[in-house]
């Protein structure tokens, strides 16, 4: 039997209303959305656009106005959906007064996991977002945003979800914490899990989805894969190392030759997160303190971006 | 139920690093000042259960608190924290998340009623042993001074082995029974059933298969009644010449007389100025000849002196009668009453009238008069069980506890004659004193469980005991029964529960603020319950009022979410203060109506308008919280059978599971990210 669809809308609308049911705000205007299964799919817009409110649909915490939202082909919230699902909150709204494992313990108690496989997955995930063994022990009260966003995540992955629906999942980390965040997302994409992301810091989205969709005023404006929607069809760029004066010279001769317009020559620059991970990572190694152990970031992570012609 | 477990986990290390046990050492601190300052009359046999009894009286206020304020905080303040989001995302269903709370909840206030309850305790032992020497002291400086021995034989067992446990005969189905034991030289007539003027006891007759409400609507009927009097021959002794009063007018023989309905009582004693308006009861002179003729008009009929309107409330009837001072000792037979219709139609009432208690307190009064046969209280032990016995107690005791009055300088005199079923005798003689708990110690030799009639007589002239069906106990020695305490405790644990679902119930839907003023007044209205369906109107109206007010304010902070504390404490107090004096003005108004013009306003008198009725409707959908709680136990430190803890558990246990039920069907409805 085909596994349906992840995530399917068909003309989900939301309408907010007053106590009165008057209504007060078109938060989402009949959404038609698909999401394949293994793809990382980021739903982009400014404040108030319609991100969360998509979420929240697709978690069962808020009702549709009309339309239609399946996971896995069933209605949101129920539990046989919930049981295939992964959801880190646009803040960690978790029980502040709990410690780091009793809080990966009671989500994985509430997904029935055994009491072995508890430990197990407790200790795996708390490694893996790199909270060190004091962290652990202390009330999440007393943690830090960045801390507060790593336990988030580990709770979401409690259940080694299918489907995992990230609400801001870099906001409040710091960039060596939203580089891990894109390294995992990147990493739990390569063994086949399907992520919705929702953002509005768009480099983060590039970085990291297959496919995105942009929404503003509660309307789906734009929806494609990130190459195609990001792709200049009518300008060339060439990069190359070793080339001499003289070569670079020559090919804009030949490119001007062939009717082409020069349109810039020049030493690309890295990205102001490349150049602050390589200061951050290099004083780390002097320092022989490797920053957590067993953080995707240190094994798993893709090769960085190639540097881009910054004008290009 | 993993997951229900997993939810409770978490309610319960909420309640710990809250810091809710912060709570447990001052309410030990209370209990121990409340006991300490309290008034006692008798510290050696009263002091345990008063110390049981005010333990438990603490632990019940700190489960209110805990139950309301804690569990109604429980769900409101995960929605607002959106911590909810991250709960029900995962698969957890609605029924799973309220149960896990209720049961967290009644999870951490176990724990802290173990831990009051273990700090109680403790103190409960400290005050035993403290009763133990002072019994003995009291034992050294009565005995020289005591005349009948039987009175101090409890005090001394107290010496001996601690505290007793006290065992109370609530709801006795035999007892007390007053009869009047007129003795073997009585030679007046015989089959008549005797009720003694001043005892509250009254002649009582059904009338329900009698066509007189039939009759009625016809025309005025007549109600013959054949009344026995016997005079009081007043053998006491002659005053002395320095206090001889002036003779008094002779009074006739008077009796009360009233139509009533099941439940009703005469209200008081009517008050000159009242003959304008319906009565159903009234005083009767009583001829020598004893029969009495009553007048019975229909309700809507003008009222005049000496003649009743029938109730117009539908229900049983009955015929009352009281013997007023005056008529000393009065009788009837079988077949006294007769029923003479508007058309002279007679119907007869064959049965023997039945001799009944008052029926608010059903409290009997055992009279002392040398001049008239004895009046005696009589009552079985037949719910003794064996192992109430256990371990072989060498001695216990039997307890009344008495409302005595005795003239002044009268040292009162009362016999107990206990009669086994083989007919064999104990009679004890004491000396009871007023409010005071009289307890008889009783062989184990002569008794040790089953059956047992006693009897009880009161000797002194002028002098009267009042007793109350659950005011007989049963004393065992044994130590300040732990046992019993920690059965107390659980009952006060259940009770918590319960409030603890209401809370959860209610905060599905409402914040926190409005959960914890509607989690309050059901608690309120439910602990009022009983008040208010005996309660005039104008009470119910006050109470009426209060209901609006709270759902105005409820609603207001509804409308208000913006508004900080200080506009709702302003609010909240404005409006309470506002019902207040309404009830204040509801209740003046309808005093002023009677007491300055006579008017009664509808309902005054409950016979008219089916007040009660009304609110017996719209109470019933209250949980009755407080049956929960033992009611002897806390009172006074009584025990509590195995059977009704069984009972009130099964009790609980279902009524937390209809609060589950109904707050799952609240939470599935709602969208927990509106």
């Amino acid at each position: 039997m085909i596994d349906p669809r992840p995530v399917e809308t068909q003309g989900l609308t939301k309408v907010y209303k007053d106590f009165w049911g008057r209504s007060k705000v078109h938060a989402l205007v009949g959404l038609d959305l698909s999401i394949e299964r293994g793809e990382i799919f980021g739903l982009l817009g400014p404040n108030g656009s319609g991100k969360s409110t998509t979420i929240k649909l697709l978690l069962g915490l808020i009702f549709p106005t009309s339309g239609k939202a399946t996971v896995f082909g069933h209605a949101p919230g129920t539990p046989t959906v919930n049981q295939r699902l992964g959801y880190l909150p646009e803040e960690s709204y978790l029980h502040r007064f709990l410690t780091g494992e009793e809080t990966v313990d009671f989500y994985g108690r509430l997904f029935g996991l055994p009491r072995q496989e508890r430990r197990r997955r407790t200790a795996e995930l708390l490694d893996l977002v790199g909270l060190d063994r004091r962290a652990r022990v202390r009330q999440l009260r007393e943690y830090s945003k960045g801390m507060s966003r790593r336990i988030g995540l580990a709770q979401a992955l409690v259940n080694d979800p299918d489907l995992l629906l990230l609400d801001e999942p870099t906001s409040g980390l710091d960039p060596l914490g939203t580089r891990e965040m894109k390294d995992l997302i990147l990493h739990l994409k390569s063994q086949g899990k399907t992520i919705l992301l929702s953002s509005h810091l768009l480099a983060d989205v590039q970085d990291v989805c297959d496919r995105i969709g942009i929404l503003d005023r509660g309307r789906l404006k734009e929806l494609g894969r990130v190459r195609d929607l990001l792709l200049v069809r009518d300008v060339f760029q060439l990069q190359a190392t070793g080339v001499t004066p003289q070569a670079r010279e020559a090919i804009l001769a030949t490119a001007r030759g062939a009717g082409a317009t020069v349109l810039s020559a020049e030493h690309p620059t890295t990205t102001l997160e490349e150049l602050f991970l390589r200061v951050v990572r290099a004083d780390a190694e002097t320092a022989h303190a490797p920053r957590r152990a067993g953080a995707p970031g240190a094994q798993d992570a893709p090769a960085p971006p190639a540097p881009t012609d910054g004008n290009a | 139920m993993r997951r229900i477990g997993a939810l409770a986990l978490v309610a319960w290390r909420h309640g710990m690093r809250l810091r809710l046990w912060v709570l447990v050492p001052p309410a030990i601190l209370v209990l121990i000042l409340a006991d300490v300052y309290s008034p006692r009359f008798d510290p050696v046999f009263e002091g345990i259960p008063a110390a049981v009894s005010t333990s438990l009286l603490v632990m019940t206020v700190l489960a209110v608190v805990v139950g309301i304020f804690f569990a109604t905080y429980a769900i409101p303040s995960e929605m607002e924290s959106k911590v909810a989001y991250s709960v029900v995302t995962k698969p957890v269903r609605p029924a799973e998340v309220v149960a896990g709370k209720v049961l967290g909840m009644s999870l951490v206030l176990a724990a802290m009623l173990a831990a009051v309850g273990v700090g109680a305790y403790g103190y409960i032992l400290v005050r035993a042993s403290a009763i133990q020497s002072l019994a003995a002291e009291r034992l050294a400086e009565a005995r020289p001074r005591v005349a009948y021995a039987a009175d101090l034989n409890a005090v001394q067992a107290v010496a001996e082995s601690g505290p007793l446990k006290t065992y109370r005969y609530h709801e006795a189905a035999e007892g007390p029974a007053v009869t009047l034991d007129m003795g073997p030289a009585w030679r007046g007539p015989t089959g008549v059933q005797w009720v003694l003027a001043d005892t509250g006891m009254r002649l009582a007759w059904q009338l329900n298969d009698t066509p007189l409400r039939e009759w009625v609507n016809a025309g005025p009927c007549r109600l013959r009644v054949s009344l026995l009097l016997s005079p009081v021959a007043d053998a006491r002794p002659a005053p002395a010449a320095a206090e001889a009063t002036p003779p008094e007018t002779p009074v006739p023989p008077r009796v009360m007389a009233g139509l009533l309905l099941p439940g009703r009582d005469f209200n008081r004693e009517p008050t000159p100025g009242q003959e304008a308006r319906p009565i159903n009861q009234d005083v009767f002179d009583v001829p020598a000849s004893g029969e009495l003729e009553i007048t019975v008009v229909a309700p809507e009929a003008p009222p005049a002196k000496g003649v009743l309107n029938l109730p117009a409330a539908a229900g049983d009837l009955g015929l009352k009668v009281l013997a007023l001072k005056s008529a000393g000792l009065v009788g009837a037979r079988a077949g006294s009453l007769r029923i003479i219709g508007p058309r002279g139609q007679e119907h007869l009432v064959t049965a023997t009238p039945d001799v009944t208690p008052a029926e608010q307190r059903r409290r009997v009064i055992i009279a002392g008069r040398s001049s008239l046969p004895r009046e005696v209280a009589v009552f079985r032990f037949a719910e003794v069980k064996p192992q109430w016995l256990e371990p072989a107690d060498t001695a216990f005791e039997v307890g009344f506890s008495l409302d005595a009055w005795a003239a002044p300088n009268v040292q009162a005199e009362a016999k107990m004659t206990f009669v086994r079923p083989d007919g064999r005798q104990k009679a004890l003689l004491f000396h009871p004193e007023a409010h005071h708990s009289t307890v008889l110690h009783l062989d184990r030799e002569f008794w040790h469980g089953g059956p047992l009639e006693v009897r009880l007589e009161s000797l002194t002239d002028e002098d009267n005991f009042g007793l109350l069906p659950e005011s007989v106990q049963l004393r065992l020695g044994g130590g300040p029964y732990l046992w019993n305490f920690a059965k107390g405790i659980t009952c006060v644990w259940l009770y918590g529960t319960v409030l603890a679902a209401i809370g959860v119930l209610v905060s599905t839907r409402v914040s926190w603020f409005v959960g914890i003023l509607t989690a309050g007044l059901i608690f309120l209205l439910s602990s009022v319950r009983l008040f208010l369906l005996h309660s005039t109107p104008a009470s119910i109206i006050a109470a009426g009022l209060w209901i609006v007010a709270i759902l105005v304010i409820a609603i207001l902070l509804l409308l208000r979410k913006r508004w900080t504390l200080w506009p709702r404490i302003g609010a909240v107090a404005g409006l309470l203060t506002l019902a207040a004096f309404f009830g204040f003005a509801a209740t003046t108004v309808e005093k002023s109506a009677f007491e300055v013009w006579r008017v009664r306003l509808p309902g005054f008198m409950p016979d008219w308008v089916p007040w009660t009725f009304f609110v017996e409707r719209i109470m019933v959908p209250l949980p009755d919280v407080t049956a929960f709680l033992p009611a002897d136990t806390l009172s006074m430190g009584q025990a509590l059978s195995l059977a009704d803890l069984g009972a009130t558990f099964m009790l609980a246990a279902f009524g937390v599971l209809v609060l589950v039920v109904a707050g799952t069907i609240l939470l599935r409805n709602r969208e927990v990210a509106a």
